[in-house]
């Protein structure tokens, strides 16, 4: 059976972040249940595909997921994986401090979610308040340990960094706490003010220093090293794990795997197709009442295309990508990519060992500008 | 036959109503508009935009005049402006007399000077016209004290008109042929005819415009040219109406045209004799000389592969412009473009606002260049029209630079900012003259090379655009100059050094050195700009290396926008030009370009 991952979207959350262009919204109740009715729906359109298929990894993912009672995220688990499958899946739940509590999560536990990814994104309060949180660090903190309390093994922490104002210390005094906590798993992510939302307006009126590219480069770097220190291998530009522990799902993405989304503006690719759902709520509810399935877009990518696409993504890992593998699933526009990459290696900026192509660390933080050259 | 025939051209400065009154004289002396526009002598869309005569362009007016006699009044048209003053000069050497037309509401201008200066070099018989009198501000009698005062022209006898209205039209036309006198020029000595002008006819080729001076020509004469000593048959003569009437002779004292399949532009040059092959004259007419252009720039096709379909244009318009002259050059930054040479500036934007509009090409100019005369240690020399071709400096001895004699006109209470600007652009002062109603001619000595780039906008800037301005070329000078060269990362980029007197180089350099570094976007590595004169570095800008572009989240459905934002990126990426290891884009070149070297 071909192996397939599945993505899971939930978008509500309590209180939109002041940083969030996501598809999320804080909604009622009603509107939560008719959402999730189609969700399930939807989920049964494509019943037999998932018989088909060899699922490894599932991924909740928001908005918050969190806000759902255990039992209904299971509920949504076991329509995925309607029988018991092999043992070492990965099933992600994406939450947020302030929504979990330790019976829920146990409950979660018992059904099937092995790895949960928390999004602390600071353990400084005032940056926390700046990000429009709903949690404070103090709650950060105590909801991993509620994690592992209800036995979760292996744990990823969200980070943010770039925050208008922030200092290097700033960053560092929540790093450190967050490596003193030891999770599995780290992601890092730069702050990117995103149009229409209300840190941006903030940092376009002039109220807020914008994030200076210098300083998140330091940032960026210094982390790099801290983590590397405490044995955390940084296996993809914002990610980090501890040996044994990078996110299964998340690599499907990055190497160009087969993966199935289900929700609101949910993304698929699999059989050379990539297609993405509607992004309104309404919509998407009323097309799956109906019965249909409710796509916004299809798109198909092949030859040469088709291999840029899958090598920029392969290079966002510290694994590269294997020329020999390349180049026999794209035998015939192999060769012209080639010069690309040799002109790049020439300049120092793509490195080649044994056939295989990666941009080195220190070069990650310009990656678009590496990956641009590939285009 | 010479007695009934008036050689004549309206002199004017720009939008004094030169071309209305044209049209007024054709009407009045019923020359049908096939089509009834304004100012039918203005062919070219961009004439009539800018206002001013590029082409002169003669017509044959047919005039009853109140005694009853019939005269064959030749109008002929000039360029309006200071960089076709040879061509002036030698449509006015066409002419007997000449319509001074000055428009009463603003009065005599630097242009108005300089042209009447040429005509009185002619001694033609010059008839003041003073234009626009329906107008609420206009003041003719002032305006008649200026033109006594600044041309010594009697002008009691001034007539005045509105062209726009139609009044004064048949005053002007009396005039013409009460006071303007007929030509001279011996009928039946040898051939004389003054070439004053030419187009190109795909069909009969050269089309060469002729006053006929001496003798006479006929339709199967074998002529030759006196400058160049081409012989060419006679195929077709004619005069012009509207279009050309063909007439199997030309003798002394009329205008016309000529036909002799010339191939091109260059073997009938303006101010040329044409003689007879078979009894040719002794002298030529007085005044012909080579006209060599006094401002090159580089023009490059904004995309490289554009190259072959900007040089068929040139080649297009050259064949009805034969001041162009051009040849491939390549820039490393530029890629492959052309050297240009033009007569002046207003010659250059013409042709490049031609090329835009008329062949659609998509062109980038370089800044425009004189030609210097550079002087080695050796004893050669050599004439330098690129900035990046100059020889190193210890090769050289010392540089000459094209002068001109400027006269700025302007109200009294901006002498002050005509000085100043005169002053920062090198000016040497020569002389200033009171005019009554509180104006003042200025003239000047100034290098033509600081009128090239922002002299006009910063005349009409800081006198709220009540200054005008004439130049004419004087000579070469010997002065103080240096080639500025400016390096990214060690490499010299050749489109954007330049030559400038050395007491400005270090402001100059600085300020381009700083534009750079805000225009040329961060790279991987850090970058150095310099400005350097030889081997001496005189302004340096760093530019820090770019550290961060990257995107941190990428979902599996973030895919699409990514690859969106990669594409989005490598568009720009395509109009970079690399010097060295460092990628810059094309836009910093051409902003660079513009630099405003008083800013």
């Amino acid at each position: 059976m071909k192996p397939l991952s599945v993505y899971v979207h939930i978008p509500f959350c309590l209180k939109k972040c002041a940083y969030c262009n996501f598809t999320s919204m804080e909604a009622s109740n009603t509107l939560i249940q008719e959402y999730l009715e189609a969700l399930k729906r939807e989920i049964g359109l494509y019943h037999h595909f998932l018989e088909e298929r060899e699922i490894q990894t599932v991924y909740f993912g928001g908005g918050t997921p969190s806000l759902l009672p255990a039992e209904e995220l299971l509920s949504l688990l076991y329509l995925i994986l309607p029988r018991k499958r092999e043992e070492n899946l990965e099933i992600t739940l994406e939450a947020n401090p302030g929504t979990i509590d330790l019976t829920g999560l146990r409950i979660l536990k018992e059904g099937g979610f092995n790895r949960i990814s928390i999004g602390v994104q600071s353990l400084k309060d005032s940056e926390l308040a700046l990000l429009g949180r709903i949690h404070n660090s103090f709650q950060a903190e105590k909801a991993f340990q509620l994690a592992r309390s209800a036995g979760f093994k292996n744990i990823n922490l969200d980070l943010i960094f770039g925050l208008p104002g922030q200092s290097l210390g700033d960053f560092l005094f929540s790093l450190n706490r967050v490596v003193a906590l030891a999770p599995e798993h780290l992601s890092l992510y730069c702050l990117s003010l995103e149009k229409g939302t209300p840190l941006f307006k903030k940092v376009k009126s002039g109220a807020l220093e914008p994030p200076q590219d210098d300083l998140m480069a330091s940032i960026y770097y210094s982390a790099c090293r801290i983590l590397r220190a405490n044995h955390y291998e940084h296996y993809e530009i914002s990610n980090f794990a501890l040996p044994g522990y990078r996110s299964r799902h998340n690599l499907v993405y990055w190497n160009y795997g087969e993966y199935i989304g289900f929700g609101l503006k949910a993304v698929s690719f699999h059989d050379g197709i990539r297609r993405g759902n509607l992004g309104k709520i309404e919509e998407y509810i009323a097309f799956l009442q109906e019965g249909r399935a409710p796509i916004a877009y299809r798109s198909g990518k092949r030859g040469i295309a088709a291999l840029r696409e899958e090598a920029i993504l392969r290079l966002r890992t510290s694994d590269g990508f294997l020329e020999d593998e390349l180049r026999k699933k794209y035998p015939r526009a192999f060769n012209a990519f080639q010069k690309k990459l040799l002109a790049l290696k020439e300049k120092g900026l793509l490195e080649e060992k044994e056939g295989r192509w990666r941009i080195r660390e220190r070069h990650f933080f310009v990656s678009l500008e590496i990956m641009s050259r590939l285009m | 036959m010479q007695e009934k025939i008036r050689n004549f051209c309206i002199i004017a400065h720009i939008d004094h109503g030169k071309s209305t009154l044209a049209d007024r004289l054709l009407e009045a002396t019923g020359v049908k508009f096939r089509v009834p526009i304004e100012q039918v002598l203005d062919q070219m869309d961009l004439e009539r935009e800018k206002g001013i005569t590029i082409k002169a362009h003669p017509v044959r007016l047919e005039y009853q005049a109140k005694e009853g006699q019939t005269y064959i009044l030749n109008l002929i048209d000039t360029p309006g402006h200071v960089d076709f003053t040879y061509e002036v000069s030698r449509a006015l050497a066409a002419c007997e007399g000449a319509l001074l037309v000055v428009d009463s509401t603003q009065g005599v201008e630097a242009q108005t000077l300089a042209n009447a200066y040429l005509a009185m070099d002619l001694n033609l018989d010059l008839i003041p016209v003073i234009n626009k009198i329906d107008l609420p501000n206009a003041d003719p009698e002032k305006t008649k004290r200026e033109i006594e005062e600044t041309l010594l022209l009697d002008t009691s006898e001034a007539i005045l008109t509105s062209a726009k209205e139609g009044v004064g039209t048949e005053n002007v036309l009396e005039a013409i042929v009460k006071r303007i006198r007929p030509p001279g020029g011996d009928p039946n000595a040898p051939l004389r005819a003054l070439i004053f002008d030419s187009h190109y006819d795909p069909y009969k080729g050269v089309i060469a415009y002729v006053r006929v001076v001496d003798g006479k020509v006929k339709v199967g004469d074998k002529i030759k040219m006196m400058g160049t000593d081409q012989v060419f048959e006679v195929m077709e003569l004619g005069y012009f109406k509207l279009g050309m009437i063909p007439k199997g002779e030309l003798e002394a004292g009329e205008v016309g045209y000529l036909a002799a399949n010339i191939k091109t532009l260059s073997e009938t040059k303006v101010g040329d004799t044409v003689t007879s092959a078979t009894n040719p004259a002794r002298e030529p007419l007085p005044g012909f000389r080579h006209l060599k252009p006094m401002v090159y720039c580089g023009l490059y096709p904004t995309r490289n592969e554009d190259f072959p379909a900007l040089r068929e244009a040139l080649q297009k318009l050259s064949l009805n412009d034969a001041s162009i002259v051009y040849e491939p050059e390549s820039s490393p930054a530029l890629g492959f473009g052309f050297r240009c040479g033009f007569l002046g500036l207003l010659h250059m934007e013409i042709v490049q606002e031609r090329l835009e509009r008329e062949y659609e090409q998509e062109i980038v100019a370089t800044a425009p260049s004189v030609v210097y005369r550079v002087f080695m240690h050796d004893g050669s020399s050599l004439e330098i029209d690129n900035p990046a071709k100059f020889p190193s400096p210890e090769v050289v001895d010392h540089i000459e630079e094209p002068f001109v004699r400027a006269i700025i006109m302007a109200p009294q209470e901006f002498v002050g900012p005509m000085m100043e600007l005169a002053q920062n652009k090198r000016g040497i002062f020569k002389n200033m003259e009171y005019m009554e109603g509180g104006r003042v001619i200025l003239t000047y000595e100034l290098p033509l090379a600081e009128i090239l780039l922002d002299f006009y906008d910063q005349l009409k800037s800081r006198s709220r655009g009540y200054a005008s301005f004439d130049y004419e070329f004087l000579e070469y000078r010997k002065t103080d100059l240096v080639k500025l060269d400016i390096l990214v990362n060690g490499k010299q980029v050749d489109a954007l050094c330049y030559i400038l007197p050395q007491e400005k180089a270090y402001e100059h350099a600085r300020r381009i050195v700083s534009r750079l570094r805000k225009t040329i976007p961060k790279q991987l590595f850090e970058v150095i700009i310099q400005g350097a004169i030889g081997s001496r570095v005189i302004a340096r800008e760093t530019i820090k290396p770019l550290r961060k572009n990257v995107l941190a989240k990428c979902y599996g459905g973030d895919v699409t926008r990514k690859m969106k934002l990669l594409e989005k990126q490598k568009e720009g990426k395509k109009r970079l030009k690399q010097v060295g290891n460092v990628e810059i884009p094309q836009e910093a070149f051409f902003s660079m370009l513009k630099i405003d070297t008083e800013e």
